[in-house]
């Protein structure tokens, strides 16, 4: 699970999506979202970080349901809708101080992300005791068959969330009380309107240039019962005294 | 097939026109540019659609 | 929500109750947590659960009868739990003196008579709640009768350790005191003193103390009962009567109110112990020393622990939930929820089946679908039901309940009916054909007139805790029986008979299992062996269970019983399980098409689709009575899915209409020809569209004009939608004569 996000990029990339006229570029859309900030039952004001943010959409939502919040974002290529929405920074190193966030969301970017693990392990720097860390993405209903997902090169198929691991690592991270929901319907109506508008799910799932087959991701989507999660932990005291890098705002 | 654009409604013996309908299934809605009849209101959907992009989108919503 | 109701379903749920060991000592010294530790090699952790119970926890230790003992639940299983010698063990390797507490300095002044177990207690306990405690003892030492029992049986040490308290709490002791003789002398101490507790050998009357309260009829004077002196546990315990009694005294409280759990009382905990493997006790190398740490280790794992849990060890549900049904109850109605957000205790209230299994198994029979159609009802009525969790089933059940497939006729060619037949929608959903089979057999042996209603009963949406929508059902139905003048009903659908048998019991309704006559069907043998899967809904009707094992045995079935009878379970589309929560349905359905490697025969048509869903062969009843045609194996048949059942659903009005009733919508039905070339015929089954459906297209296009014109090849398109599927048939002709020559379908509604 560790290709270069740059090598092959996704449908999010190359602006189909956008051409899509979905909303918001995640399974879901806005309602996932409000839902989501919803049940983490967050106060209002509350300090609010959206990894991979892209071009922002997301963070002027939150803006406006009376939040303070900032999007974190890694590629260059991705100008953000507005400046001051988004700082340039990968989620392996948030450019923010030990338990400055009340809370962290990560919609459908968990499993594009490379590794993780340093990314749970920053959420769990960030944020305040007791902040929620929110993440929405693709997860395999059916680990056993996982293998023939992270087959496929990176991609968020590739890259598709197991629930044991998952919450193993959030565990080890000091994260605790979990609500798990599953909204895997919410995946299904985004890929059938990105198949009725765009083009193949070969693009959607960006395994485009990989050499992955059509065949090949359905097989892997089938067999793993590719679904969607919701799930929203409650961070502990796990602070460690990593510096803040510098803030570069875009 | 013939070609869509020279249907004619049986009923109202009109030509069916391009509109903007909307199509559903499980809840889920798309908005799509399809043939219809400015008299009865009689959308065309034609076989490539239907056999096509139609059932893959029913197949993918469809929680198998 | 009436808290009345809910304090009643809590108690009805004993898994918090005490184990037997808890309850059989009168100090309730919770035995199976001390078992627990010393499993861990925690001694000193047990130790501290003994000495949170007695105010002398190291004597008691050693010189304790163990009543606890005597009800240990292992002794159904073995030898019961050596609860003395672990407690002894904890003793030795974790005792150490309990952290004395006192409450607030209360100046009031209590003499205590006689320092042996019970005065002792009685001490240590009153100086614990800050009261100024003095103890006189007529002899030269605390405790004279434990002294004499040697250091093997009680050691010094222990006796030193916990007396330590009396100093600690600054109990005066005062020995070689004379004891009042007489009322006179008593009398004047309770003068000088707020209140009096004499022990049993202390008290110079005959007349004892009241036993629950040790009350004398001075008011502030207490005096012990010899004959609960002589057990070691039972002194102690007098003590703590003589606190509580003296404290409440002093404090101008009842002594008597709320006492009743005080003191041993028979345990409300069940703990099946059916399956436990008997294992005799751990004997100690040494029996001078005890146990040693392993061997007190290896005594303690023998401990069940006791619980109950017997729902949950049956049912998929509670066992998600991670619970028991007294905190879903509590959980439910104090609004908490078991994981953050709101939306998590709605997921767990529709989640449930409502089987009814776990009343069957519970010692109380606490009934959970009590509980959670309560709640659903709530949800209902304040709005708060998630739309999504049941609109699938209630869209499905509210095409049950229209013109599409309702239907009320008496017999063709009768005026009335004695009986009628009411299959159910999921039959007339996956096998409308057995329902036409099974509606043609009663009428060829039944007098009188066989009508047909077909309907649904309600039970989706009674399930959804949708009373309003339940009501109207029900009030169609019961308006139909009525139309057709009232007759007895027979049904195929254990959840129909069910739902009439519960809600409309004005209506006569028999299972359809007792009216096959199999004699004038004469169907080919059946499978030699299959095992019975009894749908959840008729759980306890045992004649329809019966009813079903009678036909089955007449097919010349070997039946094999899955559990025993009333022990079935879900397959999960009970409580509209398989709609709110697909996972855990499918979990249920998985864990009981396991049972068993024998092909399942059931009489629920949901339950049958549903294992085979899940991969496991099963057939229905009836697919036996009246196998197919084309010999295809019904075991392997697939689960229709949730459009197909519909338009099985629509396809069979149509149908009995058509060829019953001789109603369709065109007369021209006999006038027309349909000219299928074999290419065409081949695409359609492909396209798994049916001739049937083409016909019924052409026939409406026909009739209504309704139909696009292509003028390239002056074909005509009609355009149809019966259900959930539109079919799109090319064809030509006229005039009574028309060739197909192509057909697709989708399933997308397009406005």
């Amino acid at each position: 699970m560790s290709c270069c996000p740059a090598a092959n990029p996704t449908a999010y990339e190359t602006g189909v999506l956008a051409a899509s006229g979905q909303r918001l570029p995640h399974p879901g859309g806005a309602e996932l979202t409000r839902h989501a900030i919803e049940s983490a039952g967050l106060r209002a004001g509350a300090r609010i970080v959206d990894l991979g943010a892209g071009a922002g959409k997301t963070v002027e939502l939150l803006r406006t349901m009376g939040f303070d919040a900032v999007g974190v974002e890694p590629r260059a290529d991705k100008p953000s809708a507005q400046t001051g929405l988004c700082v340039r920074a990968t989620a392996e190193s948030l450019p923010f101080p030990n338990g400055s966030a009340t809370a962290v969301l990560a919609e459908c970017s968990l499993s594009v992300m490379g590794d993780w693990e340093r990314v749970l392990a920053e959420c769990a720097r960030v944020l305040e005791r007791g902040g929620r860390l929110i993440v929405a993405d693709l997860y395999a209903r059916n680990p056993e068959a996982i293998g023939r997902a992270r087959a496929l090169g990176h991609s968020a198929i590739a890259g598709m969330i197991v629930r044991e691991e998952l919450q193993a690592s959030l565990r080890a991270h000091g994260f605790a009380a979990e609500l798990w929901e599953d909204h895997s319907r919410a995946l299904r109506e985004f890929a059938a309107r990105f198949l009725m508008y765009n083009g193949s799910l070969t693009q959607l799932w960006g395994c485009a240039g990989t050499g992955a087959s059509a065949q090949e991701i359905e097989s892997a989507m089938k067999a793993t019962r590719a679904g969607y999660f919701l799930l929203i932990a409650t961070a502990g005291n796990a602070h460690r005294s990593t510096p803040p890098r510098s803030t570069q705002w875009i | 097939m013939a070609e869509e654009a020279e249907l004619m409604c049986g009923k109202c013996k009109q030509p069916l026109v391009k509109a903007q309908v909307v199509a559903s299934y499980l809840g889920a809605e798309f908005p799509i540019e399809l043939l219809r009849c400015p008299g009865c209101g009689v959308v065309h959907v034609p076989e490539s659609l239907a056999t096509g992009k139609m059932f893959q989108v029913e197949q993918a919503l469809e929680d198998k | 929500m009436d808290r009345e109701q809910v304090r009643r379903w809590e108690s009805q749920c004993i898994q918090e109750q005490a184990p037997a060991c808890a309850s059989a000592c009168p100090m309730h010294v919770d035995a199976r947590k001390l078992a627990e530790c010393a499993r861990k090699g925690d001694f000193k952790a047990g130790f501290s659960v003994l000495a949170a119970a007695v105010p002398v926890p190291l004597i008691v230790a050693y010189v304790c009868d163990h009543p606890c003992q005597r009800q240990c639940r292992r002794a159904d299983a073995g030898d019961p739990i050596r609860i003395h010698e672990l407690e002894k063990a904890c003793a030795e390797f974790g005792g150490a003196s309990p952290t004395l507490r006192v409450q607030n300095k209360r100046n009031r002044e209590i003499l205590v008579c006689g320092s042996e177990l019970s005065g002792v207690s009685a001490a240590i306990l009153l100086a614990q709640k800050g009261y100024n405690v003095t103890l006189h003892e007529p002899g030269p030492a605390l405790l004279g009768s434990l002294r004499g029992l040697g250091d093997g049986f009680l050691p010094q040490m222990a006796i030193g350790t916990d007396m330590a308290a009396l100093e600690a709490l600054e109990i005066e002791v005062c020995y070689d005191r004379e004891l009042p003789h007489d009322e006179e002398a008593i009398l004047a101490l309770r003068h000088e003193y707020d209140a009096l507790f004499f022990e049993a050998g202390a008290w110079p009357f005959t007349f004892t103390g009241d036993p629950a309260t040790l009350a004398t009829r001075h008011p502030g004077v207490f005096a012990g009962n010899a004959w609960q002196e002589l057990s070691p546990v039972y002194a102690v315990y007098e003590g703590s009567v003589a606190a509580i009694s003296i404290d409440r005294y002093l404090q101008g409280a009842s002594l008597t109110a709320n006492r009743e759990n005080r003191g041993a009382y028979p345990s409300r905990l069940y703990m099946n112990t059916q399956d436990q493997i008997p294992l005799a006790a751990v004997e100690s190398a040494d029996p001078e020393q005890g146990y040693t740490r392993e061997e007190a280790q290896q005594e303690a794992a023998r401990c069940f622990p006791c619980q109950c849990l017997e729902c949950v060890k049956v049912c998929e549900y509670l066992k998600e939930y991670k619970s028991y049904p007294k905190r879903y109850v509590r959980e439910i109605y104090n609004n908490e929820c078991i994981v953050m957000g709101v939306r998590k205790a709605n997921r767990m209230i529709n989640s449930c089946a409502l089987c009814g299994l776990c009343t069957t198994v519970c010692p109380e029979n606490l009934s959970m679908a009590e509980v959670i159609l309560a709640a659903r009802r709530g949800m209902v009525e304040t709005g708060k039901m998630p739309p999504s969790a049941h609109d699938l089933a209630l869209r499905d059940m509210a095409f049950s309940t229209s013109d599409a497939f309702t239907l009320a006729r008496h017999q063709p060619g009768h005026a009335s009916s004695a009986v009628a037949f009411l299959p159910g929608c999921q039959l007339s959903s996956s096998s409308p054909e057995h329902v036409e089979s099974v509606y043609k057999h009663l009428r060829e042996t039944t007098q009188g007139g066989v009508g047909l209603i077909l309907a649904c009963c309600g039970a989706p949406a009674q399930w959804a805790g949708n009373e309003a929508k339940f009501a109207e059902a029900r009030a169609e139905l019961t308006a139909s029986w009525e139309q057709l003048g009232r007759p007895k009903l027979i049904t195929a659908c254990s959840s129909c008979i069910r739902t009439l048998h519960d809600h409309l019991p004005q209506i006569p309704v028999e299972s359809l299992w007792k009216h096959i006559d199999l004699a004038l069907i004469a169907p080919p043998t059946a499978p030699k062996r299959l095992a019975v899967h009894d749908p959840c809904s008729t759980r306890e009707m045992r004649e329809v269970e019966d009813g079903a094992r009678a036909l089955l045995r007449e097919l010349g079935v070997e039946i094999e019983e899955l559990n025993e009878r009333g022990l079935t379970t879900c397959c999960g589309f009970g409580g509209l399980q398989q709609f709110a929560n697909p996972e855990l349905a499918d979990r249920t359905a998985q864990r009981r098409a396991a049972t068993s490697n024998t092909d399942y025969v059931t009489y629920c048509a949901m339950c049958r689709d549903r294992f085979s869903l899940r991969g496991k062969r099963a057939v229905h009843i009836l697919d036996l009575i009246f196998p197919a045609d084309d010999g295809a194996d019904p075991a392997a048949r697939l689960d229709p899915g949730f459009s197909r059942r519909q338009e099985g659903r629509a396809r069979l009005k149509r149908r009995l209409l058509r060829d019953l009733w001789g109603e369709t919508e065109a007369e021209m039905d006999e006038l027309f020809e349909l000219e299928i070339a074999e290419e065409v015929r081949a695409l359609l089954e492909k396209r798994m569209i049916l001739v049937e459906d083409v016909r019924q297209a052409v026939e409406h296009a026909e009739k209504t004009g309704e139909k696009l014109e292509q003028p390239g090849t002056g074909h005509w398109l009609a355009m149809w939608r019966p259900s959930c599927v539109t079919y799109w048939v090319e064809y030509s002709g006229g005039a009574g004569s028309f060739t197909v020559h192509n057909a697709y379908s989708h399933r997308m509604q397009v406005k």
